[in-house]
């Protein structure tokens, strides 16, 4: 027995039974009353979604005129895997042991971060998450970290706050939280942020990173951000940029 | 306390509860005699003032606001507003216009003698919540025939930011078999000092409360239960520096339940806790008062802190709730008592924890309907795995007969859920409560057992809390960061400045009506 020969990753399709098969689930409401014209025209939303052999396989009344649906179909799209491969790196992450030891080799003393929740932005489990000790699940947070000097303001610190507080602390990085993105709220207040930012000379040379559950890490760039961090990142992520960003700095200052 | 299926020691339960008593003793003697910017807004609510000027700003604070800044405030609104209609021969909603419109007033009204405002302000709240009581008179009644057998009553959150958009998700949450919709308030509402004015269609995580909102909701409901013949309760948010505001709109616009609670205000949105700790007590008042059901949050404790090591410190909080709640007037059946299932799902034998934990709850309480709230923290969008736990979280809700469930949803640490979402929840929550519905009374836990052994152990610690905080003062156990691994001073936080020292002619108009009431409770 041999395992199906690994696809060509040039022209890759979504697959559930066999390799290729491009089968998809998908799940939605529609505003209409249940019944058979209502599934017709959930199929035909799939179809024009790019979708083959549509499946309504569940139907549901949620209200008068809300139905919801379950669909099984075939999607005959395929995307070049290697494209991405080159473009999005996997995130680099090191061990904290391994993190502590080029910390130390730095020469740079203790790195000190400052983060906080901005705005009205209440949400504090993800900032705690990343820079208390306790961390979240079994991995410690930034505090943990020989060679890391960790403030925590918490939830709710205005902008200018923050920023003060990084200035009178000699910041090497400033870490904001963002966990609420309706309406674009977070990107409003992280453009705010970092325009006040400028105002500090003495926050010139330091970092600002931004983070939230909803984040995409494309937002560093969009918003003058030095790194973004998603969903999934832990504080190994968060550090192991660090690091690896002042030994970048240190070499090019050699 | 007969038949406790953890064998817990009925002299142990009553040392915690008398401990608790004694914090809240304590706590209501430092807060005594003072009031809040708050409290005054409820009041001239509650009296049916109402509105705000072009800029958004409540007419009820704009008075709050002439009277400090004529160096008043100590005296309360209800003192001048009767004053200035006992002198000027005027309604009360026209003295408040006065107010409101003219500030000098204040300076130039003849004194009248304080027995007779007192009287008029007396009589005039009799009259207001009379009428307040009279127009939701049919509600008990509904309340009791939307009772669910076997308990625990099905809590769903809406939060579309989009009062108009949380209708159509309210209804379908009723459809499905939701017995309470809560519509969750757009983010940092609590620390407005304000409740937004009109209907909303936009929000941050959520859609504010707003009295036209509630009104809105209110109505969008009653018409659903006309329909289907099912009455669906209404809930909201009184934590906050608006907590009796919210508690008097709540009222007004026949909501069943509140959340209610200062110290969630005071560890999760820095409020000051003096402050919220007075509005609390005004807030619960005004719940008790029109058998309003209240909700504590010390589910959260358990998202900011290791849920299996804070479990003593929710078990604490919890009797202090209690205490403070029965303090304001509340009824058992009126106080419900949070909880959570927040352990993290790779825990061994985290499930037998978690239904320890609940069975503590209700037998420490077994004539409220604790509120049980399904694991968040630890749901990470992985749906099926969420829905997994949801299905374990309803079992240990059915078993240990909590009074309410907050339905748990696959999407659950996404995003706010998607009208469909909420019927999975709940349907999971339909499955467990007819697949298992007797299973309650086919259990009982193994004497030494895992099971009993952690409630013994949780039960044990929180007495050894409740003794050093009794020593300490709650004041002083916040500042050491006791609930939620979270840290407040006495005078930090936001708010304080909303608080002062009541003169000798401060009248509370609630307290004149209310505790009249009540003697002739009792006298009958």
């Amino acid at each position: 027995m041999t395992l199906p020969s690994p696809p060509d990753t040039s022209r890759i399709k979504a697959f559930g039974d066999h390799l290729g098969d491009g089968i998809v689930q998908l799940c939605f409401s529609l505003p209409v009353p249940n019944g058979a014209a209502a599934e017709a025209a959930a199929a035909a939303l799939v179809g024009k979604m790019g979708m083959e052999r549509v499946q309504v396989v569940h139907r549901q009344e949620l209200d008068a005129h809300v139905t919801f649906f379950t669909v099984f179909a075939r999607c005959r799209h395929e995307v070049n895997f290697r494209q991405f491969e080159d473009l999005v790196p996997e995130r680099p992450c090191l061990s904290q042991s391994e993190i502590e030891e080029r910390l130390a080799k730095l020469g740079l003393g203790e790195v000190v971060l400052v983060g906080a929740a901005t705005g009205t932005d209440t949400h504090s489990v993800g900032l705690d998450a990343i820079l208390n000790l306790k961390g979240y699940h079994g991995e410690h947070g930034l505090e943990a970290y020989k060679g890391l000097q960790v403030h925590n303001l918490g939830s709710q610190v205005p902008n200018e706050d923050l920023l003060e507080r990084a200035a009178a602390l000699g910041a090497h990085a400033v870490l904001v939280s963002q966990t609420v993105t309706q309406q674009d709220l977070h990107k409003k207040n992280l453009a705010a942020l970092r325009a006040a930012a400028r105002k500090h000379t003495r926050l010139r040379n330091t970092l600002f990173i931004c983070g939230g559950p909803h984040l995409e890490p494309e937002l560093a760039r969009e918003l003058d951000y030095d790194a973004c961090f998603g969903r999934g990142c832990t504080p190994a992520h968060v550090a192991t940029f660090l690091v690896e960003h002042f030994e970048r700095q240190l070499t090019q200052a050699n | 306390m007969q038949d406790s299926k953890l064998g817990l020691d009925p002299t142990q339960v009553e040392a915690c509860h008398r401990l608790a008593r004694r914090i809240v003793a304590a706590v209501l003697d430092d807060i005594e005699g003072r009031s809040t910017v708050a409290i005054e807004r409820a009041l001239l609510r509650l009296l049916g003032v109402a509105g705000a000027d072009p800029e958004g700003v409540p007419f009820v604070n704009r008075i709050v606001s002439n009277l400090h800044a004529e160096g008043l405030l100590q005296d309360g609104a209800c003192y001048w507003l009767f004053r200035i209609a006992l002198a000027d021969g005027i309604s009360p909603l026209a003295a408040a216009e006065r107010l409101r419109d003219y500030p000098d007033c204040l300076r130039t009204t003849a004194p009248v003698d304080a027995g007779l405002i007192a009287q008029a302000c007396h009589a005039a709240f009799g009259e207001a919540l009379e009428e307040i009581i009279a127009r939701h008179s049919h509600r008990p009644a509904l309340r009791t025939s939307a009772a669910r057998h076997p308990k625990p009553l099905r809590y769903v959150l809406t939060a579309t930011g989009s009062v108009r958009e949380d209708i159509l998700h309210a209804r379908a949450v009723a459809a499905a078999g939701g017995d309470i919709v809560a519509v969750i308030r757009s983010t940092a509402q609590s620390l407005l000092d304000y409740v937004p004015y009109g209907e909303t269609e936009e929000g941050y995580g959520g859609t504010f409360a707003t009295q036209e909102n509630f009104r809105s909701m209110r109505q969008a409901m009653d018409a659903w239960c006309e329909e289907n013949g099912r009455y669906v309760r209404l809930s909201s948010f009184c934590s906050g520096l608006c907590m009796p505001e919210i508690a008097a709109m709540g009222a007004i616009e026949g909501y069943d339940n509140m959340v209610n609670d200062a110290l969630y205000g005071v560890l999760y949105r820095d409020i000051n806790p003096q402050r919220t700790l007075i509005d609390q007590l005004m807030s619960r008042r005004i719940n008790g008062f029109f058998g309003v059901t209240i909700n504590t949050g010390e589910d959260n404790y358990l998202r900011t802190a290791d849920a299996v090591r804070a479990a003593p410190s929710v078990v604490a909080s919890q009797l202090i709730n209690y205490q403070m709640a029965k303090a304001s007037g509340l009824t058992d059946p009126l106080i419900g008592i949070g909880n959570a299932f927040e352990i993290p799902p790779d825990t061994v034998n985290g499930f037998l924890l978690e239904w320890a934990q609940a069975q503590l709850t209700r037998e420490l309480f077994p004539d409220c309907p604790t509120k049980f709230m399904p694991p968040t923290k630890h749901m990470n969008g992985d749906l099926m795995r969420t829905h997994g736990c949801d299905t374990l979280f309803n079992l240990i809700a059915v078993t240990t007969r909590q009074g309410i469930q907050t339905i748990g949803v696959p999407t659950e640490g996404v995003f706010t859920p998607l009208i469909h979402d909420r019927v999975h929840g709940l349907q999971g929550a339909e499955f467990a409560a007819v697949f298992a519905r007797d299973l309650h009374d086919e259990i009982e836990f193994r004497q030494g057992g895992l099971i009993r052994l952690r409630a013994k152990e949780v039960l044990e610690s929180a007495q050894a809390l409740l003794e050093r905080i009794a020593s300490e003062g709650l004041f002083a156990s916040l500042a050491d960061g006791v609930f939620g691994d979270v840290a407040r001073t006495r005078d930090g936080g936001k708010g304080l400045d909303g608080v002062f020292q009541c003169s000798s002619r401060y009248l509370n108009g609630f307290h004149l009506a209310t505790r009249a009431r009540s003697a002739e409770r009792s006298a009958a």
